[in-house]
């Protein structure tokens, strides 16, 4: 399945800016049955300085900065994805490792786990949190395997947290969010980060896009998909394997990955400093579209 | 021997020091024996006798006051500039001690500097299980941000210093590592030049290593890290501002090192290199030595809340354009989990074992060491990894059933967090206060910095001793007392300590915060001068009529009250009518406007900006201003807690503050350097001179009084302004107002009338640097050029001229407001063109950017 993804951000600024430094992370990952065919940022007005990078996890960002007055910025991030499958999927649902077993093997620092042990660790999004753990604890059934439990939480989120927009912001707490029962989908995916991290397991924080389909006899309409997010579980011998819990379903065919991280915070689409004291203006429009 | 004659002074001193003596001293033995390299000293100090020693002792700590020498301490307003205590007896060194120290540290920064590459490169430690992967994921310490990036140069560990304490088994024990931006080096030389200037007879005999080589080699470690190996690198040292704790040592190292004091609102990342903002513009800078903790220095890619930070200063460091010491992401070494596994790091790059040891410490990551730590709680005191999450330390023996079980609960929550660390043992060492020796527990901190092949040793260091006895509290925070440090030595040392710059001959830079703080000491130095002088004038006025007219107030006094509100913008003030005044409300409110902190436009608020912009640009002032300005502090301390019924003593500390600040004035008349930064403290002062006599004029000479009472208020008005010896001199009249007029606006002769000080005004505006060739410049001086001219074209006969019906002079107040409005605009247009801030945020507040599916 082949798709083409067009991500427009854009500033308008109440007061000129003067000088703006950011870090932009947009570009498709390439991974197994992934391919990212090409991928390119246009950013108006043209900045004075820009040079992709290589992260810490791998995924690929770009910093670019202006030095020259402007009122608006507009980043607009074009790519084509190449999507077979999700091979991961298929391997973990036919694992017989227990959850327990798991833990066990990340509590004792396991060769192959050395740098997955960072993936089990508080971040700044993903608090240690015991009532975040009393919430997820009848998932985690004493002789269930590791994807049973997985699953099992997804669906308890997906069934207990409500899906509604404007009601958190990125600074909202998981803890919150169990509470109020509401969210969008980043707090779905902190959530269930969260849980799975407070049992002692392996969970990182998936950021991209996934196709979403018009109600039946509509158009779709231009700009109406958004970024999205969810969660990528360690599975030993096989590797990272894919939930996402605020569509209670397992990413195959329509999920495109753009970056991996502990959280939010390392992957955040734009991050950005801007010299001005006046008012900003965002908007985002992101159309992701099949092409066969 | 010593200790057979009961009479020598040093009997008398040490009369129980020995009493429950449990823990090793450096100085005595345990039968109370004088240590053979301590014998001179002791017999140093016998040669002077208490009395002297006790007033020697006093004039050590009055010396360091004077020289601002202070450490402050954070939440507490009035602590801010502790002053720093040290003891007038140094902590001595026997030189073949001193190898073992230098050859244990400078192994250690050897290992430390493998440990902080290898993290920040293949991380082969965390690969090969030397160090559990854990304990480096899990602290704050550890920037993702910074992999990979390297310093040029052989080393990334540029400074290091190490706490020492020596155990109960006589061996030297490393406490803890300072890796990210190690304080103390100002503060040790400090110590050595003031000991020696003020108790030199302790010095006689000894041999002593000096610090200043130390310096040298610390210059040398810059130039080598020097982006592209550039060979007139500028460097800055960036502080996080006048409220942190070792501020002092920051303007200090800035002022004896040759570097730009900066903070990171001075600086600027554009074209992929970091810029210090200058009077002059832009100037690239090569190098920082940074004292900001490494979390907050880029609110980029680190933490997005700080403003301590330069946005976009990793990419510059990535690009290799600036070099900044220690590196981004060092603080991974403070790590306390990481010397449970030190003795394997040493064997894995050295394949030996550590010179010195170091506290025995479990990290609970481990089941095992888990296990043994809570079993042990009683004995053991509990650290987390890191010191920025929660309270750090507690010892286990000290908790209650409750509190042990909670520490014992988070424990098993989050393991990895946790320490488990024998107590440390500590030696004494002598410490001289109320009148006799005391054993005090006793820390030293080293200090190393890279070099060519490994890394060189301050030859002394940061000696601590606990403020009271039997405390184990060391640390500056809870108020400690430091010694110097000696280093004894068998060669005469001859290095000069001197520094020869002759590698940094770039020329000085004045960064635009530093320009701004300069100017508003110029304004707020003439604010206060001016205002304590005029309302001196009206309380003594009042103070006499209050007793004459029986409480009616006469229009004069009238007039003169009105003034007060006027130059100290207190509206509405004595504005407002108030028939039922009586003399004391009247005091009442002068009291007010001198001595209430909290009233904007009061003296005490107003010399409280002042000391604030005077600390900001600490490095540029002499150390005989620096005595000025904490005489100052002292006079305003006295102020702000005066009762109004004390107001007559009002007087004697308004003459103090004044004494002090026309010294401060003259001093720098004197000896400041003639560069931007006095043109931008000379403006100020000018600026302020001006406003203030304009609205004194127009307070006091546009209505038109009865004869007598325009005598009053001339008077009042000319002895305030010291011209009134000038007047009669000049006129020999009755005060008249027309000739007043010529004297206050016109005269030449006269350095304070308008026209005197606009002149010069015009003098130094044109001096000013030019930015750009642009419109801006000419701007500025066109305004005050305006003004000269409106003043030089002045008819005293039109300004004079009274409109009958309103008994007020027209024209006098419109000139005076057209002044005015012109100054004001002048000074808005160079905060604009010299001192603009720039103010950031982030883009797209993260609270309106969701994302939603």
């Amino acid at each position: 399945m082949r798709y083409k993804i067009k991500h427009v951000t854009e500033y308008t600024y109440q007061d000129p800016v003067s000088l703006c430094h950011n870090r932009v992370c947009l570009t498709p990952l390439n991974l197994p049955q992934h391919t990212c065919i090409s991928s390119q940022i246009k950013i108006q007005p043209p900045p004075d300085d820009l040079t992709y990078r290589k992260d810490f996890f791998g995924n690929t960002v770009l910093f670019f900065s202006s030095y020259t007055d402007h009122d608006h910025l507009e980043i607009v991030s074009e790519s084509e994805v190449n999507l077979e499958g999700r091979p991961n999927a298929d391997h973990a649902l036919d694992s017989p490792v227990l959850w327990k077993e798991m833990q066990q093997r990340l509590a004792s620092q396991d060769d192959e786990l050395f740098e997955i042990i960072q993936y089990t660790l508080p971040s700044t999004y993903i608090p240690y949190s015991e009532e975040i753990k009393k919430f997820s604890e009848d998932c985690f059934a004493e002789d269930a395997t590791l994807w049973s439990a997985c699953h099992a939480l997804m669906q308890k989120i997906y069934k207990n947290i409500e899906f509604k927009p404007g009601f958190t912001t990125i600074n909202t707490p998981v803890e919150f969010v169990v509470k109020a029962k509401k969210g969008v989908c980043q707090d779905f995916a902190h959530l269930m980060i969260s849980c799975l991290r407070n049992m002692g397991l392996a969970a990182r924080y998936v950021s991209g896009y996934i196709e979403t389909l018009p109600p039946p006899g509509k158009e779709k309409l231009v700009g109406s998909d958004a970024s999205h997010a969810w969660v990528s579980v360690y599975f030993p011998s096989i590797g990272w394997v894919e939930f996402d819990p605020t569509n209670n379903l397992l990413p195959t065919y329509n999920h495109i990955t753009v970056a991996f991280g502990r959280d939010y915070h390392d992957v955040a689409p734009i991050k950005g400093i801007v010299f001005s004291s006046g008012k900003q203006n965002l908007t985002v429009k992101v159309d992701v579209t099949r092409l066969d | 021997m010593e200790s057979t004659n009961p009479n020598t002074p040093l009997q008398t001193w040490t009369r129980g020091y020995f009493a429950n003596r449990t823990q090793l001293d450096e100085c005595f033995g345990f039968e109370g024996e004088v240590k053979e390299h301590w014998k001179r000293l002791l017999h140093n100090i016998e040669q002077l006798d208490l009395q002297e020693l006790k007033s020697r002792q006093q004039e050590l700590l009055k010396l360091l006051k004077e020289n601002g020498v202070t450490y402050n301490v954070y939440g507490d307003t009035d602590g801010l500039n502790r002053p720093w205590l040290l003891d007038t007896m140094p902590l001595l060194i026997p030189a073949a001690e001193w190898r073992i120290t230098e050859r244990g540290m400078k192994q250690r920064a050897y290992v430390l500097n493998k440990v902080l590459e290898d993290l920040y490169g293949e991380r082969k430690l965390l690969k090969e299980r030397i160090i559990p992967p854990e304990l480096i994921y899990a602290h704050s310490g550890f920037l993702r941000p910074c992999d990979k990036i390297k310093l040029p140069g052989a080393n990334q560990l540029i400074l290091y210093a190490a706490d020492l304490s020596r155990g109960p088994d006589g061996k030297v024990w490393v406490l803890k590592d300072r890796t990210q931006a190690p304080s103390g080096m100002g503060y040790a030389l400090e110590n050595r030049s003031a000991l020696n200037r003020v108790v030199p007879e302790l010095f006689r005999n000894h041999q002593t290593t000096k610090l200043g080589g130390f310096f040298n080699n610390m210059m040398q470690a810059f130039l080598d890290i020097a982006p592209q190996g550039k060979e007139q690198p500028r460097i800055v040292l960036l502080t996080p501002g006048p409220r942190n704790e070792t501020y002092f040592e920051h303007a200090f190292l800035a002022s004896y090192m040759g570097f730009t004091l900066a903070q990171g609102e001075d600086l600027v990342v554009r074209n992929g290199f970091v810029w210090i903002k200058t009077v002059e513009g832009l100037e690239k800078v090569d190098i920082i030595l940074r004292r900001v903790d490494d979390n907050y220095c880029d609110p980029l890619e680190l933490r997005e809340d700080s403003h301590l930070g330069i946005p976009g200063l990793l990419e510059a460091i990535r690009k290799g354009n600036v070099s900044i010491a220690n590196p981004l992401g060092s603080s991974i070494l403070e790590n306390t989990g990481l010397m449970a596994f030190m003795h394997n790091v040493f064997k894995y790059f050295l394949n030996e074992d550590p010179v010195f040891k170091m506290v025995a410490t479990w990290w609970c990551g481990q089941p095992k060491e888990m296990g043994f730590v809570i079993d042990n709680i009683d004995k053991l005191v509990i650290k987390k990894i890191d010191r920025t999450t929660g309270s750090g330390t507690v010892i286990g023996s000290q908790l209650s059933k409750q509190q042990k079980d909670d520490l014992i609960r988070r424990m098993k929550a989050q393991p990895y967090l946790y320490v488990g660390q024998e107590e440390v043992g500590f030696s004494t060492s002598p410490v001289f206060t109320k009148g006799k020796l005391e054993p005090r527990y006793t820390v030293l901190r080293t200090f190393l910095v890279a070099a060519k092949g490994g890394y060189d040793i301050m030859p002394g260091g940061l000696t601590r001793c606990s403020p009271e006895k039997g405390s184990f509290l060391v640390s500056n925070q809870d108020g400690g007392i430091a010694k110097d440090t000696w280093v004894e030595t068998s060669v005469k040392s001859n290095t000069p300590s001197l520094l020869h710059h002759s590698d940094l001959k770039r020329k000085a830079v004045l960064p635009s915060r530093a320009a701004e703080n300069l100017f508003w000491v110029g304004r707020y130095a003439q604010r206060v001068v001016r205002t304590s002088r005029f309302i001196r004038i009206v309380l003594r006025n009042l103070g006499q009529s209050g007793s004459a007219s029986n409480g009616q107030e006469s229009e004069a006094q009238n007039a003169l009250l009105h003034t007060i509100t006027h130059i100290t913008g207190t509206y509405p003030g004595f504005l407002e009518e108030d028939e039922a005044a009586t003399v004391e409300d009247r005091l009442n409110d002068i009291h007010k406007l001198i001595c209430d902190q909290n009233q904007h436009g009061s003296i005490v608020f107003t010399v409280n900006n002042l000391l604030k912009a005077m600390y900001a640009v600490r490095d540029r002032w002499s150390i005989d201003n620096w005595r000025i300005i904490d005489d100052m502090e002292d006079t305003k301390r006295k102020l702000a807690v005066l009762e109004p019924q004390g107001i007559r003593h009002v007087f004697t500390f308004l003459d103090q503050l004044n004494g002090s600040l026309l010294s401060f004035l003259e001093m720098n008349r004197q000896s400041m350097y003639r560069g931007e930064g006095w043109l931008m403290y000379r403006i100020g002062q000018l600026i302020e001179e001006i406003s203030l006599e304009l609205t004194q004029y127009r307070a006091l000479l546009t209505f038109q009084y009865e004869e007598h009472i325009e005598f009053q208020i001339l008077e009042a008005l000319l002895v305030s302004n010291q011209n009134l010896s000038n007047y009669r001199s000049v006129y020999r009249t009755y005060f008249d107002i027309a000739p007043a007029i010529d004297l206050l606006f016109l005269n030449k002769q006269n350095p304070i009338s308008i026209l005197s000080q606009l002149e010069q005004l015009l003098k130094f505006v044109e001096q000013l640097p030019q930015k750009e060739k642009g419109a801006h410049d000419s701007e500025i001086s066109n305004i005050v050029f305006e003004c000269y001219s409106l003043v030089r074209l002045i008819n005293v006969e039109a300004l004079m001229a009274v409109d009958k019906e309103l008994e007020f002079r027209l024209e006098l107040d419109r000139v005076c407001e057209v002044l005015s409005s012109k100054i004001s605009l002048l000074s808005v247009k160079l905060t604009a063109w010299y001192f603009s801030h720039s103010t950031y945020q982030y883009q797209g507040t993260k609270d309106n950017f969701k994302l939603e599916v």
